[in-house]
């Protein structure tokens, strides 16, 4: 083996660290940082909604429920406790890991299909609310004003006021990092083990030792808890926080990334993300064109059908199968060489 | 009954497992009625009874896997009964299932692996970032899983995905998987059904050298030869009821499992 | 009559008519699980095609047909449009695991919803027949005699249901596969036609819930999903798979809806019925009606 072929995985890592930190500087438009944002964010909430659904096999319909409420809560309490950028994170994220942890304990009770069913539910009570709450929300008049993110620099009175969508960009890069790292971390482990033999057969888990609750929680508490930390950014971001934050559209976004781009995989979901955030833009052509959202989602309707029939391990699973082949052809040769 | 919660009490009368009359009623059958037995430490046990008679079920409560309404399961003087399968199974007590299960996208070595992880102690944050202690446990896996499918002749297939396995081969890394934890008891279900003279043979070796080794086994098991040839003692199950037990001899010659088998 | 019975009398039969159109839907949903173990989350788009099928017989350009004949037409059409789906897109999934069936019928109810959107716009469409507007005095109360039909064919419906399960030779192949599939495929029963023909009931269920209940709704292309989430609710309060606990439990939200939209707040009528739906999944996860296998 080449130690080319050794550090390879190391060299695709540093590339595509160099590349998310560098192309943005390419651009100075809004529009396609925007894009580039919006793909981040696509990022961190498959990964988290994957832990869950692609590893442990439990999918939750209700994951937005995280979001929405997170940027809920850095709406409505961030300006009275008068929390930064940084506490609002935490705030939205450690209580969105409690929420997680609460749900999960009520709804781990029931399984697979009802648990999918329940977990809609219980999001489409918390829109509801959101919706109708005008005392707490507003509703559909939505919290407006939110502050933008400041960061006092140390040993200078300088502030920096975080206000154009490059500052946003590398404000968000952060939690992209400690998404990727902590669901690589947790996947390629003892844990990623356990998730998979949960995933499997619950009854086979518990033979050998392993608690099924457990591992859901884990996945469940973790993944609500980085999605939390998500949703506080986007308050923060643009400023507004609306019912549509909990939306179930957010649910099937999550649904076609990740299988589409391969359950389980982190180089699937990555996959998937950056397509369905920066594919539908490019055929915009930069936003010269406009496609009728209608379209569009008969196109993301369609691809999930013909994936679920032609592709049943998303993208990653048909990458996987066709090196597999190229490896085992080159196998071949070698050998004829010899 | 005094006397029975005494013998539990200390355990120290040789029981390794005590069953005190188990009760497990489903709507319209009671599977397992009232059902007395023990196992000695190194002994090889078999339960044995017709089709329906309450085999399997007795081993889900046993381990945890169904509630029973009455009676107490003992496992080295500890009250077991009602306890989460997955405690008990870290207690030392294997089992493999009827239906054969393994988990079918994870490698053979894997399946061994996760098998095992569990008993090695520690918690769930070293767990998540490699800690040199877990890369020394796992070092230990592996030497051990290795071990093991050398025994059952699976090495070659180490890296497969286990659904890519055949029902026998299957079988035999579910029992590897049962032995890793190098458990006190193990209960195996059917451990020679749907699988050829030869694997069978294989199997009954297998099970002899371990419980030689010191390794205690409950096995239910329908192939009556190889109950004869490798049995210390039977417990014979008919309707839910233990209707006999004693040794492979004097049940080969009981007049009330003949009848429970052949209905005379 | 004192007012106060009056109203409340109304409010009994909205919530009648409301579960009527629940259960007439779950039915569709509880059979297709309780037969092929299958979650539809395209259900209640089928009930927007019937929606849209009978918007279309309204308005023919050649003039009317009768409604009894257009009801008919409409469920047939919904029982098609299913098969069609079942054979197209379901069929070679429908040994996979429910995650991806849940993916897959959540492709179909986009593309429907969004097809839907693009040749009729959002704009809601009014479907009323001859007998929206025609009032009865019942009792001292007014009604439309299109609820009349509608609470008197869903009974009907119900009772010919329960007939074609228990009786036929279909409905208990049928059941058998809903007990035990692989059993029934090693004796002989065809199981993907009794799938293709439980899409077709299930279907048909949803086509006539339209063509009966979209009068006195509008038809727009994002309806259906509301009444699949709450078909959903049903199925599972009702005990997944079993037929009868379902549409009872359909009833039951259909009313609860209903009176707490009278008699507390419309706004959150919704959210009511689905905490009254995660109540049911905390304390009773096998149902309201106790746990059994099968239809
Ligand atoms: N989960 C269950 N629900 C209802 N009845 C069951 C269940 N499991 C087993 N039974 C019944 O209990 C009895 C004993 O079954 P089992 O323990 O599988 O017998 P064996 O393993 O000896 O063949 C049978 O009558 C069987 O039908
Ligand atoms: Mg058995």
């Amino acid at each position: 083996m080449t130690a080319l072929a050794r550090a390879r995985p190391w060299l695709l890592w540093v590339a595509g660290g160099v590349l998310v930190l560098a192309l943005p500087l390419q651009y100075s438009g809004g529009y396609a940082i925007n894009i580039m944002i919006n793909t981040l964010m696509w990022i961190v909430f498959a990964l988290s909604f994957d832990l869950s659904a692609g590893h442990v096999g439990t999918v939750s319909l209700g994951h937005p429920a995280f979001f929405g409420i997170g940027a809920y809560l850095t709406a409505l309490l961030g300006p009275r406790l008068g929390l930064g950028y940084l506490g609002n994170t935490l705030l939205s994220a450690s209580l969105m890991a409690l929420l997680a942890l609460v749900a999960g304990v009520a709804f781990f009770r029931v399984r697979e299909v009802s648990f999918a069913i329940g977990t809609l539910g219980a999001v489409i009570i918390a829109q509801l609310i959101a919706n109708n709450a005008y005392d707490l929300t507003g509703g559909p008049l939505c919290v407006k004003g939110i502050a933008r993110p400041e960061f006092a620099i140390p040993f200078t009175d300088v502030t920096l006021k975080v206000i154009h969508p490059l500052q946003y960009y590398y404000l968000l890069v952060p939690l992209v990092v400690f998404t990727i790292v902590l669901y690589k971390a947790m996947t390629s482990s003892r844990i990623g083990r356990a998730f998979i033999a949960v995933r499997e057969d619950e009854v086979r888990a518990s033979a050998v030792g392993i608690r099924p609750l457990r591992y859901k929680l884990l996945a469940f508490v973790v993944g609500g808890g980085i999605i939390g930390a998500l949703g506080s950014f986007q308050a923060q971001y643009v400023t507004v926080v609306c019912p549509s934050e909990i939306a179930l559209s957010y649910t099937l976004n999550l649904l076609i990334i990740v299988f589409v781009g391969g359950a389980g995989s982190l180089r699937g979901v990555l996959l998937g993300s950056v397509i369905f955030s920066v594919l539908p833009r490019l055929l915009e052509q930069g936003g010269a064109l406009s496609i009728p959202p209608a379209y569009q989602q008969v196109a993301y309707g369609l691809i999930l059908i013909l994936v679920v029939l032609f592709m049943p391990d998303g993208i990653d699973g048909q990458i996987r199968r066709m090196t597999d082949k190229w490896h085992r052809s080159r196998e071949v040769e070698v050998g004829e060489d010899v | 009954m005094s006397e029975q919660r005494l013998i539990a009490d200390n355990g120290s009368n040789g029981a390794l497992i005590e069953v005190q009359g188990l009760t497990k009623r489903f709507i319209g059958v009671t599977a397992v009625d009232c059902v007395d037995m023990k196992v000695y430490s190194g002994e090889l046990v078999s339960l044995i009874g017709p089709n329906g008679s309450g085999k399997t079920t007795l081993f889900n409560c046993i381990t945890g896997f169904l509630r029973s309404e009455e009676g107490r399961v003992v496992f080295r003087g500890r009250d077991i009964t009602h306890e989460r399968p997955d405690k008990i199974v870290l207690q030392g007590i294997s089992r493999t299932f009827q239906n054969v299960r393994v988990f079918p996208s994870l490698s053979v070595l894997d399946n061994l692996l996760v098998s095992l992880q569990q008993h090695q102690e520690e918690d769930l944050w070293r767990r998540t970032f490699h800690a040199p202690k877990i890369q020394r446990l796992e070092r230990e896996a592996v030497e051990r899983a290795l071990q093991l499918l050398e025994m059952i002749g699976l090495t070659d297939l180490r890296e497969e995905p286990a659904h890519k396995l055949v029902f026998g081969q299957r079988k035999l890394l579910e029992f590897a998987c049962a032995l890793i934890p190098d458990p006190d008891l193990v209960l195996l279900d059917e451990p020679a059904a749907g699988v050829g003279t030869a694997m069978v043979e294989q199997m009954k070796q297998h099970i002899l050298e371990l419980n030689r080794a010191g390794m205690t086994f409950l096995v239910v098991e329908h192939n009556m030869g190889v109950v004869m040839d490798i049995s210390d003692r039977i417990v014979v199950l008919d309707h839910g009821q233990k209707i006999a037990e004693g040794s492979p001899e004097a049940i080969r010659e009981d007049p009330r499992v003949l009848e429970a088998y052949f209905g005379k | 009559m004192p007012l106060q019975l009056e109203i409340f009398l109304e409010h009994l039969l909205n919530g009648l008519t409301l579960g009527a159109l629940y259960a007439l839907v779950t039915a569709g949903l509880s059979l297709i699980f309780g037969v092929v173990r299958l979650v539809n989350f395209a259900h209640g788009d089928f009930f927007m095609v019937g929606g849209y099928a009978l918007f279309i017989l309204l308005n023919l350009p050649w003039g009317a047909i009768p409604y009894p004949i257009i009801v008919i037409l409409v469920t047939l059409i919904v029982a098609v449009f299913a098969m069609l789906i079942e054979r197209l897109m379901l069929q070679p999934v429908l040994d996979k695991s429910w995650r991806i069936h849940a993916v897959a019928t959540l492709g179909i109810s986009i593309v429907l919803q969004n097809v839907a959107l693009i040749i009729f716009t959002t704009d809601p469409k009014q479907v009323p027949t001859p007998f929206t507007t025609k009032i009865v005095s019942l009792l001292g109360l007014r009604l439309s005699v299109q609820r009349i039909i509608i609470l008197g064919i869903a009974v009907l419906v119900f009772l010919a249901l329960q007939w074609f399960v228990k009786r036929t030779k279909l409905g208990k192949a049928m059941r058998a596969v809903s007990q035990n599939r692989d059993m029934c495929q090693v004796v002989g029963i065809d199981v993907p036609r009794i799938a293709l023909i439980t899409f077709a009931i299930s279907g048909g269920l949803a086509g006539l819930a339209a063509a009966l209940i979209a009068p006195l709704l509008s038809v727009t292309p994002t309806m259906g999903l509301s009444l699949t989430l709450k078909g959903l609710a049903a199925v599972i309060m009702g005990g997944l798979g079993q037929l009868n606990g379902s549409i009872y439990a359909a009833f039951i939200l259909g009313l609860v809806e209903s009176f707490f939209a009278g008699y507390v707040s419309f706004a959150f009528k919704d959210v009511v019925s689905f905490g009254l739906f995660i109540l049911v999944l905390f304390l009773r996860p096998q149902g309201l009606f106790g746990r059994r296998i099968g239809l």
